[in-house]
């Protein structure tokens, strides 16, 4: 719209300065056509010749003649000047009063424009605010939303972890319930092979000792130390010849079995019956 | 809540179960042979003097005793002289658990000196080491002794190897009569020595407790006596030569005392001796035979065959007289009681449907375990340690001796000379090693 506004003004600006310049190209048009000015400078070479006084006469009425000629020429170009300044004052006129007019409706335009900018501002304002609003809204819907949210999840999260927890402790039971039953097939097997090399033959009764065996993964004996001696040297000696004979001991050959069921270390308390 | 309850479960749960140190009781073993190899000893330190089979005298001596399982010479996997020498791996591969290095040094004297070392071979460590003097005789004991030395480190209980034994022989002669000699000789039957010869029946030798004298009866005066001879200088006294049967003696602990049968007053019973001044002191009165009494270790009771039940059956009575107690209540009949050593039981001969067997008396439980299963068997008399037996058993010659361990686990034959050998006594320990 305001596109075809500024294309409208223009083109009457247009028309107008062309009418202005058809004014003034008609208006120069009429003396050259005559060319007097020009004539007259060609024409004093011929008149050398003639009575001066006549000359003077014709010149007196030339010049008479011309002066009347150039007072009506200037009356009417005065006139046709006047005619244009008027032409143009008007025209002026016009243009200012098309100008203001124009400038009104620029202006009014302008106002609209300013009139719809604001109420544009006030209604993008109250979109804004109402955006803010809903934007504040949604936000605090969001942040209850999260805050429920990361309740829930934190609730499930905790679940999740009582669960794990549970799992874990189930597994743990279960993996220690392996262990325990991994650990009393080992020590039964232990018990077995040493009690297969535990010569009692002629042992003095009532007597004990204890040993301490070091042991590494698949059973070989490191050492055998006595923990608490019987007091009896073949008694401890049995005992000891007893453990050595029966290396390597039934364990497992997994380092990680082997050491999560504590048996690079153990005691064997030797109270025969 | 529930998740720190379980969190804090398995904490608990976990290191209780980590941190507790396994324990398991070894509460009972197997009763079996201790294996043991002896090395041959080296002779070269005394190249003159003929090679005494030493490791196989010794090897015998464990092997009898059932107590050990003795490596085949064979079987050895190194002959090692030195400690240093021992292949300590090579013996464990094959479940040794003991072995025996030694040597024989001839002395600028022309006596020898045995050396040996028991080694444990799981140790890795010597046990016992010494160095023993001996002059050429006494080469063969030197193994005895050191079977002994082996047998107390390893078994707890003194060796009885380094002992000796007393028993009859009986030889036909060609013009049908029959000589009997009273015979010593080492306990496995070597090194035999006669003592006492006769025509006329030799019976029932008795060591005296200091292992000098012997005490036995003779029919060389047609009655039977007792006499007491002196083993070192060979004079014998007749101690008792009453009329009718004098027989069984039996010394006390205390060697002042000779228990015997006498049938001096009407049927056979026992008496006391005391032998210092010869006085006699009647123990039982009963109108049975009361015979064969033994003292209990301690002196304080005798036992005793006697039929005054109906049968042969064995007595207990207390050396100063009192209540009789029938300890055998098994069977027609038991006979011939020998105190065990440590006064826990008793050996005697079990007879049932024409078989004699010797067998071990407990007191603990009163039963009766039979340790042979000849058709004949008599006299049993222990060795000073308690671990074996040996008795007369019916052999393809007639009587021969034969040995079995106290457990019943271990028998054999101890075969001597040509001819019947009857009534093993089981002498005392030696005196102490210097």
């Amino acid at each position: 719209m305001l596109t075809s506004l500024t294309l409208q003004s223009s083109l009457r600006s247009v028309l107008i300065h062309i009418a202005a310049v058809l004014l003034l190209v008609l208006s120069f048009d009429f003396p050259s056509r005559k060319t007097p000015q020009q004539m007259p400078q060609m024409n004093i070479v011929e008149a050398v010749a003639v009575d001066s006084a006549q000359v003077e006469k014709e010149l007196q009425r030339l010049q008479e003649l011309d002066t009347a000629k150039a007072q009506e020429e200037l009356a009417k170009q005065q006139k046709l000047e006047q005619q244009v300044r008027e032409l143009e004052k008007k025209s002026t006129q016009a243009e200012t009063k098309r100008k203001e007019e124009e400038k009104r409706l620029v202006d009014l335009e302008k106002k609209k424009l300013q009139e719809q900018k604001a109420r544009e501002t006030e209604q993008k304002k109250l979109a804004d605010l109402k955006k803010q609003q809903e934007e504040l809204e949604r936000k605090r819907k969001q942040d209850e939303d999260q805050a429920r949210k990361a309740e829930a999840e934190k609730q499930r999260k905790e679940e999740e972890e009582a669960a794990r927890q549970i799992q874990l402790a189930e597994q743990q039971a279960e993996q220690q319930g392996q262990d325990q039953a991994l650990l009393q097939g080992i020590t039964a097997n232990i018990y077995r092979s040493v009690v297969s090399n535990y010569n009692v033959s002629g042992l003095a009764p009532g007597l004990e000792c204890v040993l301490i065996v070091r042991t590494v993964p698949g059973g070989e004996v490191v050492s055998v130390s006595i923990s608490q001696s019987s007091g009896n040297e073949i008694f401890d000696r049995r005992a000891i010849n007893a453990v050595q004979k029966a290396s390597p001991l039934p364990l497992p050959e997994d380092p990680a079995t082997f050491e999560r069921l504590g048996l690079r270390q153990f005691r064997l308390p030797f109270r025969p019956q | 809540m529930r998740s720190l309850l379980i969190l804090l479960l398995a904490l608990y749960i976990g290191p209780l179960f980590a941190a507790d140190e396994l324990e398991i009781i070894i509460d009972r073993g197997v009763e079996n042979t201790l294996p043991i190899a002896i090395v041959p000893f080296n002779w070269s330190g005394a190249p003159e003097m003929p090679p005494v089979e030493f490791a196989l005298t010794i090897g015998n001596d464990l092997q009898r005793s059932g107590r050990f399982a003795v490596m085949e010479e064979a079987d050895l996997p190194q002959r090692p002289v030195q400690f240093q020498e021992v292949n300590f791996r090579d013996w464990r591969l094959l479940g040794m658990e003991n072995i025996v290095l030694g040597a024989l040094k001839a002395l600028p004297d022309g006596t020898f000196e045995v050396e040996f070392r028991l080694i444990d071979v799981y140790r890795g460590a010597q046990i016992a080491g010494f160095r023993i003097p001996a002059t050429a005789k006494q080469i063969r004991r030197t193994a005895h002794r050191i079977s002994d030395i082996i047998f107390e480190r390893l078994t707890g209980i003194r060796g009885a190897f380094d002992t000796r034994i007393a028993y009859v022989t009986v030889r036909n002669n060609d013009d049908g009569s029959k000589r009997y000699q009273m015979q010593i000789a080492d306990a496995d039957g070597f090194n035999s020595q006669v003592l006492m010869e006769s025509s006329e029946p030799l019976m029932s030798p008795a060591w005296s407790p200091d292992g000098r004298q012997l005490a036995y009866v003779s029919f060389e005066s047609r009655n039977s006596s007792i006499f007491i001879q002196d083993i070192i200088t060979g004079e014998r006294t007749r101690v008792a030569g009453f009329s009718g049967i004098n027989s069984a003696p039996a010394w006390s602990p205390d060697g002042t005392r000779l228990a015997m049968t006498l049938s001096r007053e009407g049927d056979p019973e026992i008496y006391i001796m005391h032998l210092a001044t010869r006085n006699l002191e009647r123990l039982t009165h009963d109108r049975g035979i009361d015979t064969e009494p033994a003292w209990s270790p301690d002196g304080q009771k005798i036992a005793f065959t006697s039929d005054r039940g109906g049968n042969p059956q064995i007595y207990e009575m207390s050396t100063n007289g009192g209540r009789t107690e029938r300890l055998t209540f098994v069977g027609v009949y038991n006979a011939r009681p020998r105190y065990s050593p440590d006064g826990n039981s008793m050996s005697l001969v079990h007879g049932q449907d024409n078989t004699y067997r010797i067998g071990i008396l407990d007191f603990r439980t009163s039963d009766i375990t039979l340790l042979t299963g000849a058709r004949l068997d008599e006299s049993p008399s222990f060795a000073p340690n308690g671990s074996m037996i040996m008795y007369a058993t019916t052999g393809r010659q007639g009587s021969e001796l034969a040995a079995v361990s106290a457990d019943g686990s271990v028998h054999q034959r101890l075969a001597l000379q040509v001819g019947e050998v009857r009534e093993p006594a089981w002498g005392p320990f030696p005196p102490e090693m210097p």
